[in-house]
């Protein structure tokens, strides 16, 4: 393998021309005007275009939004992180209700069948919000896994009004260094238009993506 | 044009159904991809910025695929090069082979389709199944996809419930298209618990971070790619670029071309395998770096550009030709106006130089191209080259008749009298253009006739 490595850069590197382009550098994308406010509304009217459920609630009420919505949509058994603090308030909201709620604590191989079979609804929360496309942006990490956002057919995001950004261009230069292993812009439910151009939610990720967007 | 293309040309334009299928697509992707550009001066700056950063990537490919190599490296991720693609399938079997693996899930990759990956592990008694919905239905109809975005763009509703009532005994009513989709759903769940291994390509591979990403609609390149125990990322070698920077143009230029998207349902940055204190993601992910071709075309002066393409598939979707003979008719991965220009130099002009044939040269997909690959001028080059290969035999006849004529102004005069006389001798030597066009009508006189007519009458007048 090490042979087809040396003979591919041979080659690439024996042709190259003598003049060469210097780097292009990244163009300013218009991002939108407005700031605060103004990126809010943005941000809740690409939800609404985007097919994303979008509930604006206080630090101390999204927890009985967060159980209002799992009555409403017979949510009864749900999958949370560890250790965050809004674990915790969830994990006492719901079972005061008398959910099932069950924490991702082990590897995902033990976790299997309660992933795929028995969970209705997910929490998790996300590191900023991108409002020009209604982007979640969710890093996940030992404590919010990846599947935890992917795998239940609902899924439930924690938003600090302060995180939302406005571009995808701003956001990536708040990315930390090195990358996570993973890192997510979930911007709608899973859809596809692949029978016929006709658009069906729900293909494989989550077919329900529901925001709580936190004032702050 | 070569036997067998010209057959499937033939059975493809006889297809009504086909034809519908095509025309109805098209029109809606290229409706989707004009609202998402509306903005004309916009549209400028992006294609411009693509085009020129894609022509970057080209010159300092090496050095671009080296600082990759490290910082993929640095990530946990195993890098692989393979010169073609039985190196490729046999680094992606060898891989399987150290597990015990078995079962594959494949998120979307068109690399994969190139090296016929499915049709290799399936010989070695393994297990390859699609998970983009459009290409899971391809495959279980026993095709190819026909569109490297919607693979399955040739089918209608009505036949996609009867290939999931006859192959999953699952009956939906052709119009419940969320059922439908909701079968997939069922079926590939399954699937994606139980892999051993998930393959996907990359859209963009980010040389100064040692990042993946991915863009999809569905979520299977997700679960495929986070699932299983192993993930495989197959890659051209031109999928990389310098810097994270680079992204949001690029990404908005791929999924506005392509789906006329601003952005699609998730964009995923995969830059390691899972670490020791995380509960999910794969224990080992790889990188398959693929030339198969590529380090040749990036030799070529007249035909690198080539290499710049992102994979979008508006070409296509602009294509006269492409929308009334559909994918399958090329033959080739790669369909429409990319697959006439790449398809050509992977195999070579005297296996696929009939493809640069099918083109009418009106330029629709140069235009479309975000990245600025001027496409009807690499068709032209490789027309070009293949006439230097030699013409065929019949060819060579007409030019050689057509030259002798216009050379000698006695048989050129002959010629036209014939013509204008009888203009049935022309037309059945043309039998091809009459079955499907009205053959033009010669005038009765020759222009010159006519002139020398003219020229006559206004002498006389003169007397």
């Amino acid at each position: 393998m090490n042979k087809s490595r040396a003979r591919i850069l041979a080659k690439l590197k024996a042709n190259q021309g003598q003049a060469q382009s210097s780097l292009p550098e990244a163009i300013d994308l218009n991002p939108p005007a407005g700031k605060g406010d103004q990126l809010i509304e943005l941000f809740s009217n690409q939800c609404e275009i985007n097919r994303t459920e979008l509930h604006h609630v206080s630090n101390t009420s999204w927890t009985d939004k967060l159980c209002e919505i799992a009555l409403e949509k017979n949510l009864r058994s749900w999958l949370i992180g560890t250790h965050k603090n809004h674990c915790e308030q969830a994990y006492s909201a719901l079972g005061e209700h008398r959910f099932e709620v069950c924490h991702f604590s082990s590897p995902i191989e033990t976790m299997k069948d309660t992933l795929f079979d028995t969970i209705d609804a997910s929490i998790t929360e996300a590191q900023y919000a991108i409002a020009e496309t209604g982007t979640l942006v969710v890093i996940p990490d030992q404590h919010e896994p990846r599947t935890l956002s992917l795998v239940p057919p609902t899924h439930i995001v924690l938003l600090k009004q302060s995180h939302i950004i406005d571009t995808l261009q701003t956001c990536i230069s708040k990315l930390p260094k090195p990358m996570p292993t993973n890192v997510l812009f979930i911007s709608s439910p899973s859809k596809t238009a692949d029978i016929q151009q006709t658009l069906a939610y729900g293909a494989h990720g989550p077919k329900e993506l529901i925001v709580l967007l936190i004032e702050d | 044009m070569s036997h067998n293309f010209n057959q499937r040309i033939t059975t493809a334009l006889n297809d009504q159904q086909l034809r519908q299928n095509f025309r109805g697509a098209m029109d809606f992707l290229q409706t989707k991809r004009a609202t998402a550009f509306e903005d004309n001066s916009e549209w400028q700056t992006l294609q411009n910025y693509g085009a020129s950063i894609r022509r970057y990537v080209i010159a300092h490919l090496p050095e671009l695929l080296e600082e990759l190599e490290v910082n993929c490296t640095k990530n946990g991720i195993q890098v692989h090069w393979a010169l073609n693609a039985e190196e490729a399938n046999q680094i992606i079997l060898t891989i399987a082979q150290k597990q015990n693996a078995s079962r594959f899930i494949k998120g979307k990759s068109m690399a994969s389709e190139e090296i016929e990956m499915n049709a290799f592990l399936n010989q070695h008694g393994m297990e390859s199944i699609e998970s983009d919905m459009g290409e899971y239905i391809v495959q279980l109809a026993g095709e190819t996809p026909s569109h490297i975005i919607m693979p399955a763009i040739h089918k209608n509703k009505e036949q996609i419930a009867t290939l999931f009532e006859d192959k999953l005994k699952e009956s939906r009513h052709p119009d419940d298209v969320d059922g439908l989709i909701g079968v997939g759903r069922k079926v590939l769940r399954e699937k994606f618990r139980q892999a051993d291994i998930g393959i996907s390509g990359v859209n963009f591979a980010i040389a100064d971070r040692g990042t993946l990403c991915l863009v999809e609609n569905e979520g299977n390149g997700r679960m495929s790619t986070t699932v299983p125990k192993t993930h495989i990322a197959l890659m051209g070698i031109e999928k990389v670029i310098p810097s994270l920077d680079a992204l949001p143009a690029l990404q908005r230029l791929l999924t506005r071309s392509a789906t006329g998207q601003h952005i699609t349902t998730y964009l995923n940055l995969i830059s390691g395998p899972r670490k020791e204190d995380e509960l999910d993601g794969p224990e080992q992910v790889h990188l398959i770096l693929l030339d198969n071709g590529r380090s040749t075309m990036a030799c070529d002066e007249d035909l690198k550009t080539t290499l710049a393409c992102i994979r979008c598939g508006a070409c296509m979707n602009h294509c006269p030709v492409y929308t009334r003979i559909g994918g399958h008719a090329y033959g080739s991965t790669y369909p429409g106006p990319i697959g006439q220009a790449v398809t050509p130099q992977l195999k070579g002009l005297q296996q696929a130089g009939d493809l640069v044939e099918a083109c009418s040269l009106n330029g629709a997909c140069g235009e479309a191209c975000p990245v600025g690959i001027e496409l009807p001028n690499l068709i032209r080059t490789l027309r070009q080259r293949k006439q230097e290969t030699g013409m065929k035999r019949i060819e060579s006849w007409v030019w050689a008749c057509w030259l002798l004529i216009h050379k000698h102004p006695k048989l050129y005069a002959l010629s036209t009298r014939i013509a204008a006389r009888f203009p049935f001798v022309l037309s059945h030597l043309f039998p091809g253009w009459r079955r499907s066009r009205t053959f033009p009508k010669p005038a009765a006189m020759s222009l010159h006739q006519h002139l020398t007519h003219q020229t006559q009458q206004t002498e006389q007048g003169h007397e």
